[in-house]
């Protein structure tokens, strides 16, 4: 075999045993973040190094929000149901962006009413530390609406980047998607590219 | 001959005038059918917020407007628009003076979208309990719909 038949064909070997769609190449690597957030069950969760070297699937709420972050509860349920037994390999972490009203407690809460397992982990911390993170992701926010109630209590509403991430075993953001609107099955297709 | 004229007379008593169904789930539609169907309601915990969504059918000759809706089960109750605002957020939008309804369509309010908001939920919402909301319109009498709640999968 000649010089370049050669090198074409372990060019076209190499390329068929990676196994990664062009469109999963790393975008952003954030595995050298070391954010402290904690979950719904109040348990200390670190991000990324507690995705414990699987993919993950990333997404941003605030529970307060009455359509939009429902819709992207609703669209994640369908990429963890499109995934099947796969399901058990996959991380899937959903953050707040509003952490003066989104507790631990607040979670759980929010948690049960959907239902969520407990391989489904929603996060949230102190304000500073949420505000990095959300920043790092891409995903802004901005108060919309404020109003009191009748009690005198203050209610405000956001405004917020509709987005989901997907990262690699290895914490590198691979690809993002609308979170309301991710298409599930090919959400599920991408992250099975990226299982061994 | 007076048994013919009489179902005609029938015909025409039931084609005639307005009707206002306050069911969530009408089945007899006249030609000036007005009311609220497919509603449902979002799961939601207590203090938090929720969504209804329903189709408003106005199948009479007459503009309508859908100009407030309310619940014992929220503290606050608006009608909102999801859009996507400038600079990639999405926004919610209160809808200033009212929710047309023109006369012979259907509006329909449905997620990321045109939605009933609920604020400041006095109980939770948990899949499978109903919520009655009442809805107002200018110059109409309001109407009534129980709305069943949907978790994740509905």
């Amino acid at each position: 075999m000649t010089r370049p038949l050669f090198l074409l064909a372990a060019a076209v070997a190499l390329a068929a045993c990676s196994g990664r769609p062009d469109h999963l190449a790393p975008e952003d690597d954030l595995s050298d973040l070391d954010v402290a957030l904690v979950d719904q069950d109040s348990a200390a969760f670190a991000f990324p190094s507690d995705l414990a070297g699987r993919p993950a699937y990333v997404t941003a709420v605030y529970t307060n929000c009455p359509d939009v972050c429902p819709m992207t509860m609703a669209q994640t349920r369908k990429v963890y149901e499109a995934l099947g037994a796969d399901t058990a390999r996959v991380a899937f972490v959903t953050f707040s962006f509003d952490p003066a009203r989104d507790t631990p407690t607040v979670l759980r809460r929010y948690a049960a009413t959907w239902r969520l397992g407990p391989d489904w982990r929603l996060a949230t911390g102190d304000s500073t530390t949420v505000a990095g993170l959300m920043d790092r992701l891409g995903i802004r926010s901005e108060v919309s609406q404020r109003d009191t109630f009748a009690d005198g209590r203050v209610y405000y509403a956001l405004s917020h980047t509709d987005k989901a991430l997907l990262l690699d075993a290895d914490g590198r953001v691979v690809e993002t998607y609308g979170g309301s609107a991710a298409p599930p099955e090919m959400v599920a297709q991408d992250v099975r590219a990226l299982l061994p | 001959m007076r048994s013919l004229a009489l179902l005609s007379l029938l015909a025409l008593t039931a084609c005639g005038g307005d009707s206002a169904d306050a069911t969530d789930d009408a089945t007899v539609v006249s030609a000036n059918y007005f009311g609220l169907d497919n509603a449902y309601a979002r799961a939601a915990p207590a203090g938090g917020a929720s969504a209804v969504y329903l189709d408003v059918v106005n199948d009479t000759s007459s503009d309508v407007t859908l100009v407030s809706a309310s619940t014992d089960a929220a503290g606050r109750v608006e009608i909102h628009r999801t859009e996507a605002g400038q600079d990639d957020l999405t926004t919610m939008t209160p809808v200033e003076g009212g929710l047309a309804v023109p006369a012979g369509e259907t509006v329909t309010l449905a997620p990321g979208g045109l939605h009933v908001m609920l604020l400041d939920l006095q109980r939770d919402l948990a899949e499978g309990d109903t919520v009655t909301v009442e809805l107002q319109f200018e110059g109409r009498s309001p109407l009534t719909v129980q709305a069943p709640v949907r978790g994740l999968d509905g």
